[in-house]
């Protein structure tokens, strides 16, 4: 009988604490998904005022080439030092909201209701391509419409700021003044420029709306992260592609596509840690110290190879090719382990 | 107290150390950081070494050797010494080669290292599972690959089951041993395919550790192959990775070869089979999806553009699960016919780039025809023709998918779900189920829509987002399903069809030559001349005729050169049946006022009177030509395509000779019920006649109207609200147009209300009349 007695309590303890367990872990799966929602709300901000600076400088660069009739020739040859001082601005302006963009884009790309914008800021092709179309026209201040001319970041802005886009060019100029023009020291067509940075700020904006209008769930935060932690060989690929490795230019000029991969599997990673890991803690601790372990590994991958693109180490092509592939590798193998945590948790995954 | 409190806690402390140190018994954990500290010394490996990294290096060597000699080997001893005995060697090779900064065998050692520990891993897993060791069981789980494309997670599920003594271990054994051997068959290929594509851009490192990884793979799978593949071919596939185990890597042609003849060998390969049932199944599913791709297609995209969003979504639905399906069969394809499997495959790539591009839907129909051919070919005719049968099979799946996404918050694409099963069930299983088994068509129809109050359906339930009463409509729209099943695989007998056939024609029919027969008489006692121009036969025939063609033209013609879809279909008939009553109430409204106002001898004989000079321009005037064409049209138009629909589908079941004698036993019957009313003309007098014929033209605007309202409900225009209070009998709904749905019911009583008003108008008409003729002023025309 006297035994009986902490039995009991022990008993009466446990089923206690089970169900508090419970809630814990919902409390910290709502925690961590409004964390979430924040920290994308926060970059979403910074996106916009960046945005919104970046076209007061393209609103005084087309002023400068209108004070001079849109004449690009003259306007360089009585205004040269000012107008190269309004692109570097312009370009610099440009990288600060690029990678505010890409801190948040694992997010927004991975939830259902806000996937387009990533496709019309950062990821989508132009009409002309059979899929992942960004589904916006462009209208530029005389009036001009361009018809799904493709994504604002990569698509549009970076080819015409870094005068990758032979068609925005208006004159090849010495911006650095070092006597040579090389390619991308060009003044580009500030009409084109100045319409495109209205876009991104509209759309930054849009893309606002949404996201505070999302109501954070499970169902998202996981199709979130099964969605775009696989597309890590893709920008690995691209990567490998850009001029960084091959030598060619070509897209992604402005900076290395590894920063892109960075905020985008950092972006994951959050995901994961703040508002899954609760829940699939709570089930099955082991699945989730691996799936963790994973994102690490993950992580230190794009981090070091990084962090050498940085310090100037030359990749050979196979290492590069291999890299890519370690990364998809682990990439598949979290979603593949974020899918049976997903299954033991009930959690359809939709896309 | 106290005291027995620490020593229960004490205790609780002890019971959680043993149960942790039992866990640790299989060390995964370590397994998992040899696999990752010996890739992070590979990538090291490309780098020119200089002091620091050979340190680093050398470190994480140091910590691979060590878990594997320390932690892991004994365990992997215990289970399989074979796989410890590989893993040993392989690790000693990867410190080899690693010492000389040597990236090409130390790739390959690395593979040989992670495949030998997921062989040992796989058979102590079966091994635990036959010995009841359930955690050990699971702990060794842990080592092992997952599916990346198949998103497979049944092991885990059952291994979480069998812990949990859901599952006997026998079953859980199963299913893991089938995901596992699935799993690593397609790592196997993909494998072999990455060697390939190293070996043509020359990456060694790489071809080194694919090619380490594929000999590997096949050593784990090596008894399955052997049990599963033809002797010779089991021995050519051994042979080859013998050879290629001895391979030089730079010797590029003969690795090329292998290689090919490896992957030419494995597309017949399959760890597991399917039984003869669930194989037949997925033939018939992956027959009706590929045919269901074109027919969505066509209604959602037209010209590039997508016309009908949810029928382009449908579509690529379709696509998608038919390769779902085609990945479930591919093996037994390949075996019938590697050609067939190379162009199913072609077929259903170029198929989601069709889809995707909104393209040409011509090609897509091509495709889709061609594939049905292949099948066709490889499996018969029977088994491609999909029908009922896959109906029938592929809606349990499709309403447990329901429950699932509902399950996973995902209401939107339960919707979906909900109308991709009710696009099954229409055409294919109520279409045949309504003439053998009228009331559980309706169940069923009513069951995918708003149901009933007592049973509320999916429709309902989904918009009002109730788990629990999802779980239970479902469990019974299953049921259903079996029952369906049941009388649709009974064979019908001679007698069956006949009284089926007949049914039809009194059920569908008998509606239609009521109101022509009341409408005939009502014209005859008012004296209006059958022939002539102004007479009522001419567009009465007429009015039928075009009905009748046009029911037969658009039965034709759907499928052929347009689809339409099940909800296109029942808007067809709701807005045709709502157009009749609207007509009929006018024509009820003119029969009501010929029977309640105005001395009918003396209309008529005034009327007489006037007809030379005005040539019947009265009549025209109030019942006109277009009426009693619109009206005829209507009610015939309203039954006719899906009258011809169930006569299709019954011939399907039933002998022909039968189903004709119910069509003309029906089309006397209804003839005579025509007879016997026009005979009613001749006995009663005028104003009792136009009477009887009122009310019943008048009951069947009310009939109309409720199968109207019902027709745009099913069609997804109108909402519909069950009541407890309404009878819910099928007859009542078939013959009588009686739901108890509140709209519908609502309608059916404005209906009768405003009948009633017409009636009420026009007896106070009369007494007006009767007074106006009792004063002396002139007659004044009827109203």
């Amino acid at each position: 009988m006297n035994m009986s007695k902490p039995a009991l309590a022990m008993m009466l303890t446990s089923a206690l604490l089970l169900p508090c367990g419970a809630v814990a872990a919902d409390d910290a799966e709502s925690r961590g998904l409004a964390n979430v929602k924040q920290f994308t709300l926060d970059h979403n901000r910074r996106l916009i005022a960046q945005a919104e600076l970046l076209e007061a400088a393209l609103v005084d660069y087309a002023g400068t080439i209108a004070a001079h009739g849109g004449d690009y020739a003259s306007a360089w040859s009585s205004e040269g030092p000012r107008l190269a001082k309004q692109i570097a601005s312009i370009r610099s302006l440009w990288l600060e909201a690029s990678n505010h963009y890409e801190t948040i884009e694992g997010i927004v790309a991975g939830i259902p209701a806000t996937a387009k914008y990533d496709l019309i800021l950062d990821a989508g092709n132009p009409g002309t391509e059979g899929e992942d179309v960004a589904e916006y026209d462009l209208k530029l201040p005389d009036g001009t419409v361009l018809k799904r001319p493709g994504n604002l970041f990569h698509g549009v802005t970076e080819p015409l700021f870094w005068g990758m886009s032979e068609a925005g060019i208006k004159l090849s100029a010495d911006l650095n003044g070092d006597g040579k023009t090389t390619r991308g020291e060009i003044l580009f067509d500030a009409n084109f420029g100045l319409g495109a940075a209205r876009a991104l700020a509209f759309w930054a904006k849009a893309l606002e709306a949404d996201m505070s209008a999302w109501t954070p769930n499970r169902e998202d935060a996981f199709t979130s992260v099964v969605v775009m932690t696989p597309t890590v060989g893709d920008y690995f690929g691209e990567w490998k592609e850009s001029q960084f490795i091959s030598g060619e230019i070509g897209a992604f000029v402005a900076q290395s596509r590894l920063a892109d991969v960075q905020g985008i599997m950092g972006g994951c990673r959050k995901m994961y840690a703040e508002a899954l890991s609760p829940v699939v803690a709570a089930g099955d601790a082991d699945l989730d110290s691996r799936i963790k372990a994973g994102f690490e590994e993950l992580l230190t991958l794009v981090d070091d190879t990084y962090a050498r693109e940085a310090s100037g180490a030359e990749f050979g092509v196979e290492e590069a090719d291999a890299l890519g592939n370690d990364a998809q590798d682990i990439a598949d193998r979290i979603v593949a382990l974020v899918l049976q945590a997903a299954a033991k948790a009930g959690v359809r995954i939709r896309g | 107290m106290i005291k027995n409190a620490c020593r229960a806690a004490v205790l609780v402390f002890v019971l959680i150390l043993g149960s942790t140190a039992q866990a640790q018994v299989v060390p995964w954990q370590d397994a998992e950081v040899v696999r990752t500290e010996s890739a992070q010394i590979q990538r090291r490996l490309f780098r020119t070494p200089d002091a620091a990294l050979r340190k680093e290096v050398e470190e994480r060597l140091e910590r691979v050797t060590h878990l594997w000699s320390n932690q892991l080997e004994a365990a992997y001893e215990r289970m399989g010494p074979n796989e410890a005995h590989r893993v040993a060697e392989a690790v000693a090779a990867f410190a080899e080669a690693v010492s000389r900064w040597d990236s090409v065998n130390a790739a390959a050692a690395r593979a040989q290292i992670w495949t030998a520990m997921l062989d040992g891993a796989f058979r102590a897993t079966l091994a635990c599972l036959e010995q009841g060791r359930m955690e050990d069981a699971a702990a060794w789980l842990n080592i092992r690959e997952y599916a990346r494309t198949s998103r497979d997670t049944a092991a885990s599920i059952a291994m979480r089951e069998a812990l949990a003594g859901r599952i006997e271990a026998e079953r859980a054994r199963e299913v893991i041993e089938a995901e596992l051997l699935g799993i690593y068959a397609g790592e196997l290929r993909k494998a072999i395919a990455a060697a390939r594509s190293h070996l043509a851009t020359g990456y060694g490192v790489q071809l080194s550790a694919a090619l380490s990884r594929a000999i590997g793979l096949y050593a784990l799978l090596s008894d399955n192959i052997a049990s599963r593949l033809e002797p010779d071919e089991g021995r050519i596939l051994g042979d080859a990775f013998a050879r290629l185990a001895q391979a030089s890597p730079t010797d590029g042609q003969a690795l090329h070869s292998l290689v090919a003849q490896i992957e030419a060998t494995l597309a017949t390969y399959a760890p597991t089979s399917l039984s003869a049932d669930e194989l037949d199944r997925r033939v018939r599913l992956l027959a009706r999806f590929i045919g269901l791709v074109p027919v969505e297609y066509e209604k959602g995209v037209r010209d590039g553009e997508i016309t009908i969003p949810f029928e382009y979504f449908e579509a690529g639905l379709f696509r998608d699960r038919a390769e779902m399906l085609f990945g479930d069969l591919g093996y037994d394809l390949a075996a019938r016919s590697p050609g067939s499997f190379e162009r199913f495959t072609a077929i259903l790539a170029q198929m989601k780039t069709l889809v995707a591009d909104k393209g040409d839907e011509t090609v897509v129909r091509s495709l889709a025809d061609e594939a049905g051919s292949l099948l066709a070919d490889l499996y018969g005719t029977k088994l491609n023709q999909g029908g009922h049968e896959a109906a029938l099979s592929l809606l349990p799946d499709i309403l447990n998918e329901i429950l699932l996404v509902s399950q996973a918050g995902d209401w939107e694409e339960a919707e979906l779900k909900r109308l991709e099963a009710y696009a099954l069930f229409d055409p294919d299983i109520e279409q045949r189920l309504m003439p053998r088994a009228p009331s559980l068509a309706l169940k069923m129809e009513a069951g995918f829509w708003e149901g009933r109050v007592a049973e509320p359906g999916l429709g309902r339930i989904i918009a009002d987002r109730s788990p629990e009463l999802l779980k239970q409509t479902i469990a019974r729209m299953k049921s259903a399903t079996e029952e369906a099943k049941e009388v649709l695989n009974t064979q019908l007998s001679s007698s069956g069809a006949f009284l089926q056939s007949l049914a039809i024609l009194l059920r569908e029919g008998l509606e239609a030559v009521l109101v022509l027969a009341c409408m005939v008489g009502a014209l005859k006692a008012n004296r209006m001349p059958a022939a002539g121009r102004g007479g009522w036969r001419w567009p009465l025939s007429c009015g039928v005729a075009v009905a009748l063609v046009g029911s037969l033209v658009l039965w034709l013609v759907v499928g052929k050169l347009f689809a339409m879809s099940t909800l296109q279909r029942e808007l067809l008939e709701g807005a045709t049946a709502l157009i009749a009553a609207a007509v009929l109430v006018y024509v009820t409204h003119w029969i009501f006022r010929k029977a309640y106002v105005g001395d009918w001898v003396a209309e008529i004989r005034r009327k007489t009177a006037a007809a030379t000079q005005a040539r019947t321009g009265e009549k025209v005037r109030h019942f006109g030509w277009f009426t009693l064409f619109a009206l005829s049209f209507l009610v015939v138009f309203r039954e006719g395509f899906e009258t011809v629909l169930f006569y299709e589908a019954l011939l399907f079941d039933a002998p022909a000779l039968p189903v004709l004698a119910g069509l003309a036993i029906g089309g006397l019957l209804a003839a005579a019920v025509a007879y016997a009313i026009l005979g009613l003309e001749a006995k009663l007098p005028v104003a009792a006649f136009f009477r009887l014929t009122g009310c019943l033209l008048a009951l069947l605007s009310i009939v109309l109207i409720g199968s109207g309202v019902r027709g745009l409900q099913t069609a997804a225009l109108l909402s519909a609200t069950p009541v407890a209070w309404f009878p819910d009998r099928p007859w009542m709904q078939l013959y009588f147009g009686l739901y108890p749905v509140a709209e519908a019911l609502l309608a059916q009583a404005g209906m009768a209300a405003l009948l009633l008003l017409s009636v009420i108008w026009l007896l106070l008409t009369k007494a007006l009349e009767t007074r106006a003729s009792n004063t002396p002023v002139a007659p004044r025309e009827p109203v």
